[in-house]
């Protein structure tokens, strides 16, 4: 029985976090702040969207 | 009192940058300008605030009566995880000027280490409500201070001489270790 | 194993090691770098929880729907660790307690976020199980080298025991008591042991570059 508790638990949790996290992904920019950005550049990864050169790379491709 | 040296020694003592390590990747990664660096140290006040509390609730009202406490670190992660996005919606929608000053800096945030350590943090030390809330407002205050200082130096190391291998990284660790030096000069406050 | 598996083992090792090379993972590195067998024994762990998410996000890659791919990752990460805690718990007791938080960290170690998010999605499980492998190599490597210098300079003993039982393995004295630094034991020194191994990695890559730029 606690197994499905933890299982139901879990679940609910879960879904919460991916419904958040698919309407904030679909939520809109407020107008004027579609240009700002945070950047960090902690990592070396420049994969991550966060990374002050990421787009620039990604324009050079073009 | 008890409450109050609780305050200065998780602000100053136990830092949790310079004493327990973490928060290093906002640390380094958005220590560039002051404005960011008051901006990501507010952000993580209230993100650290919110999302210790709801876990808090969620341990002692659902885990621990149903004898779940092996799911503590998944419960911890969602919630930190949902109270991010939640918020970040809700700036998005409501406020376009908190988003501009705040909101921008919410997506660094869900995998800071710091966030879930504190919440672990209220649990493991068997913290009650008030201690918990406490807590969970001091450790960020230590880290917006030593964010701030930290961005104040680095906005000097822009115009010194490096040598090449030190840029970047390196070097602002150099200062990081001389701050915690400092630092450690508060351990007999309290 | 072919001549491009091998190269691309050694720059997960070298030139981009996940940490003194891309800056992933500081804060378990800095905090638990005090000796050599912490080190040892949470390079395993996360080695092992690196290698098995690359795994189940690799033979899930087609199953997860790409809007809430993070959410899904994040789950089968935390669910890895408590594994792996609650392991280390029951069987290395004294390691359990000298890592302590740090073991449920791991869930935001951004190495492992990090290779699921940009190896394991778009690859084969062997080539993802290889490529966790790989970054797991480079972060334990790290963590020794730091925890050696470290251990070295603040104790002057180097020793290594058996994390299940507690045995010593073996300790040799090398550097005398009146002559060890013991600021490399505290913040400081980790901070400072860190910037240097990460400018000596950084020297060695820009000498290397140049080499080739030469030819």
């Amino acid at each position: 029985m606690k197994a499905v508790y933890a299982l139901l638990f879990g679940l609910c949790l879960g879904g919460v976090y991916a419904l958040l996290y698919y309407l904030n992904h679909k939520t809109p920019l407020p107008k004027g702040c579609e240009n700002i950005k945070a950047e960090c550049d902690g990592c070396k990864i420049t994969s991550c969207d966060l990374h002050p050169t990421h787009n620039i790379k990604e324009k050079e491709n073009d | 009192m008890n409450l109050v040296s609780m305050f200065i020694a998780a602000v100053l003592i136990n830092n949790i940058v310079l004493s327990k390590f973490l928060g290093m990747c906002p640390f380094l990664g958005v220590s560039k300008k002051m404005s960011s660096a008051l901006g990501m140290g507010v952000a993580v006040i209230f993100v650290i605030f919110g999302a210790s509390v709801i876990s808090y609730g969620l341990y002692y009202l659902i885990l621990e009566p149903l004898g779940l406490q092996y799911m503590q670190l998944i419960t911890f992660i969602l919630v930190i995880a949902s109270f991010v996005q939640f918020v970040e919606m809700f700036i998005k929608k409501f406020s376009p000027a908190l988003y501009k000053s705040l909101g921008v800096y919410l997506p660094l945030i869900t995998t800071n280490c710091a966030v879930l350590y504190v919440a672990q943090q209220n649990i493991s030390s068997g913290y009650n409500f008030i201690e918990t809330c406490i807590n969970s407002i001091a450790v960020p205050t230590g880290f917006l201070l030593v964010l701030v200082i930290f961005a104040a130096v680095r906005e000097r190391l822009e115009s010194s001489d490096i040598p090449e291998c030190f840029k970047g990284n390196p070097i602002a660790l150099i200062c990081a270790a001389i701050m915690a030096l400092a630092f450690s000069a508060f351990a007999g406050l309290v | 194993m072919s001549e491009k598996k091998k190269s691309s083992f050694a720059t997960g090792l070298i030139a981009e090691n996940p940490v003194f090379g891309l800056y992933l993972g500081i804060c378990s590195t800095l905090a638990i770098s005090t000796n050599i067998n912490n080190a040892l024994g949470m390079g395993v762990a996360v080695t092992f929880v690196l290698i098995m998410s690359n795994v189940i996000i690799s033979l899930m890659r087609k199953i997860i729907p790409d809007e809430i791919r993070i959410p899904v990752y994040i789950v089968i990460i935390a669910s890895l660790v408590t594994i792996v805690e609650m392991l280390i718990h029951a069987y290395a007791p004294s390691l359990y307690t000298a890592l302590g938080a740090f073991i449920s960290l791991i869930v935001v170690n951004c190495i492992i976020l990090g290779r699921a998010e940009a190896f394991a999605s778009k690859n084969p499980v062997l080539p993802s199980a290889f490529d966790g492998l790989s970054m797991g190599c480079g972060y334990t490597l790290s963590l020794l080298a730091i925890s050696f210098i470290r251990q070295l300079l603040g104790t002057g003993i180097i020793s290594l025991s058996n994390p299940f039982t507690d045995a010593t393995i073996f300790s040799v004295t090398i550097i005398p008591e009146n002559y060890i630094i013991s600021l490399f034991t505290s913040q400081t020194g980790a901070f400072l042991t860190f910037a240097i191994c990460a400018a000596a990695l950084s020297a060695y890559v820009n000498k290397q570059k140049k080499k080739e730029a030469a030819k």
